[in-house]
């Protein structure tokens, strides 16, 4: 761990640009992630331009066969809607969700985290048993159980995800926070009568920001994976909207005669979270290169 | 070496304890909401509110948690079960016994006649796919650990970081597109019984692929990295240096030091194999808990979900505790201290 965060500190010299510039020449798997998320980032941006028709549109074209045609090229699905469209347009509640709900899990988890690491004693006691707990549940009992009683809806996606992954996130942070506490400049700025927030905050959080950085990545992947599962169970974004995990659900049906209706917007979850694993292998690669 | 196993004991019944509190507070929070559901959707205004005073959902949370739990473990009567509710729930088990999960209003019985066997379907599914990860992964991880960054070993990376990208829901469809759509060669839906034709045992195989492809790709990469450190240690370049045959390394020193992290971590990340167990169930139609957890929380069946979802969560409570103390028991470093 010690080693990652001295890794971090001197890779801090030069400009932030060529320290990009420096890690995209060395790592093609961090070139690749980031190219298939730009692109995914794009198709969300542009989804009113590219997507040759309305997501829930429905199509005369496609009721005799929903297979790939020439009018629709990942053919459609069972309500005759546009597969293509439904996908370039899903794109954006996954692309909003994922990382908005995992900002807000960052939020609780670090607070957590850097209290119960460099305060110690009984806040430390509190929240690592609440940790605990919360961990020994499979996410997908904490998912199907809050969302069944709350609902499904975006905001209860979130609130489900800040739930589940806020506690691995504390406990990593109170992790590296335990260890960065001991260095001098901790006990300088102590020595200076600086605020515990200030020494928190200001200290020890940007020095944990390597393995953050990597473990953002990976749970990004978790996080695409846990919002697609929701929809495929239908627990996710409410229907008619078009949403990844729940066009898998409604296409699983027909998947006899039609398996391209599951077929794309699967590989549309397979490859956005791809393109964060290999990010996260990228990075981490360049981290151990050093 | 008995205080570490008490402690663990003692500090995983805490931990059950609270997650049971967790499962019932999400569950039973708001107090009318449990009378309707209970009833079902037909029952008049009159007869939820006075099931609602029968029931004294009006009491503290903490009060009710309580009653739940007596009746969970047998100290106390079944509310419900009382004739004079009407509600019909009977039970050959009376209305006071270990285990009483209630009666689940959407099969129409004690929630104990149904979950049992559906568990057991559940264990089943998971162990075989338990023998095929951990062979597979230390098998693969190992294979590629003693080549560490050489092609072979970036290939096994790259593959694993790929299965990884799939969640199983989507390799359920990319199989099932293949073998069951395209080929004909497996069944789609595996209910375990042999009314459409297939033999069980091929019901099987798909359910086990999606879950063992996903497990093991991730325990493959902890293998891999626990390999590669162990071949990087003091002892092991002294018994190269002394003559020792590869194969003798290998077997030796490098593969019990480093079969430690993949034990560990299959174990703690039961949790992963549980979530997948659950979405495969979902997917392929078979007669397991997950399934059945996502079945009551559809039709707000309360009993049902309670239960399934607390023993879904003591199975899991339960295997980190085995994991927590296997690792104690494996390594020396930890007994000594």
């Amino acid at each position: 761990m010690s080693a990652t965060m001295d890794n971090e500190i001197r890779a801090g010299s030069g400009s932030p640009a060529s320290r990009w510039g420096r890690a995209l020449a060395h790592s093609p798997i961090l070139c690749v992630g980031l190219a298939i998320l730009f692109f995914w980032i794009a198709v969300a941006v542009l989804a009113p331009w590219i997507a040759p028709y309305a997501p829930n549109a429905q199509h005369m074209t496609a009721v005799s066969d929903l297979g790939p045609s020439a009018h629709h090229w990942f053919g459609a699905d069972s309500l005759h809607r546009d597969i293509l469209s439904r996908i370039i347009w899903g794109a954006r509640p996954v692309l909003l969700i994922a990382p908005v709900s995992l900002i807000c899990a960052y939020v609780v988890g670090i607070s957590a985290g850097l209290a119960a690491g460099y305060k110690g004693g009984w806040v430390d006691e509190v929240v690592s048993r609440v940790i605990d707990v919360l961990l020994s549940f499979p996410k997908i009992v904490l998912y199907v159980v809050l969302i069944a009683s709350l609902g499904p809806s975006a905001l209860n996606i979130v609130l489900a995800i800040v739930l589940s992954s806020s506690p691995g996130i504390a406990r990593l942070v109170r992790g590296l926070a335990l260890d960065i506490k001991t260095r001098d400049f901790v006990a300088a700025a102590r020595t200076r009568g600086e605020t515990s927030l200030y020494i928190v905050f200001v200290e020890i959080l940007p020095l944990a920001r390597g393995p953050l950085i990597v473990d953002f990545c990976v749970r990004m992947g978790y996080t695409i994976i846990a919002i697609g599962v929701l929809g495929f169970l239908g627990l996710g974004l409410p229907p008619p909207d078009p949403d990844w995990g729940g066009m898998v659900r409604d296409a699983t049906p027909i998947l006899n005669v039609y398996p391209h209706a599951a077929l794309f917007p699967s590989l549309a979850i397979v490859t956005l979270v791809s393109a964060f694993n290999l990010i996260a292998d990228g990075l981490q690669e360049l981290d151990h290169g050093r | 070496m008995n205080t570490i196993l008490i402690r663990r004991l003692a500090s995983s019944l805490v931990t059950m304890i609270a997650a049971s509190f967790i499962i019932f507070m999400l569950v039973e929070a708001s107090p009318g909401n449990v009378a309707r559901k209970t009833l079902g959707p037909f029952a008049s205004e009159e007869q939820v509110l006075l099931l609602y005073e029968r029931l004294h959902l009006n009491d503290p949370v903490l009060v009710r948690y309580g009653r739940w739990l007596g009746v969970l473990v047998g100290l106390q009567a079944d509310p419900l079960q009382d004739p004079d509710l009407g509600l019909g729930f009977e039970d050959p088990r009376g209305d006071r016994y270990f285990g009483n999960f209630g009666y689940s209003s959407m099969m129409n019985m004690p929630v104990a006649d149904i979950i049992w066997e559906r568990l057991g379907n559940s264990l089943k599914l998971a162990a075989l796919a338990f023998a095929t990860i951990v062979p597979l992964a230390i098998l693969i991880g190992t294979y590629a650990g003693l080549r560490a960054n050489k092609p072979a070993d970036r290939a096994v990376t790259i593959v694993t970081t790929m299965l990884a990208s799939i969640p199983e829901f989507a390799s359920a469809v990319i199989l099932a597109s293949v073998f069951v759509v395209w080929l004909g060669w497996l069944p789609g839906t595996s209910p375990l019984q042999t009314a459409g034709g297939w033999p069980i045992y091929l019901q099987y195989i798909l359910p086990v692929t999606v879950l063992a492809l996903y497990v093991t790709a991730y325990v493959t990469r902890f293998v891999r990295t626990s390999v590669m450190e162990v071949m990087q240690t003091p002892y092991v370049r002294t018994a190269v240096l002394k003559g020792l045959k590869p194969r003798q390394v290998v077997a030796r020193h490098v593969m019990r030091n480093a079969m430690m992290a993949p034990f560990t971590i299959i174990l703690l990340q039961i949790n992963w194999l549980i979530s997948g167990v659950v979405v495969t169930e979902v997917v392929f139609a078979y007669p397991g808990i997950g399934r059945m957890l996502l079945e009551a929380a559809m039709f707000g069946d309360i009993a049902l979900i309670e239960a399934t979802s607390l023993i879904t969560v003591a199975i899991a409570i339960s295997t980190q505790l085995v994991g927590d103390v296997g690792y104690v028991l494996l390594n020396p470093r930890i007994r000594l201290s």
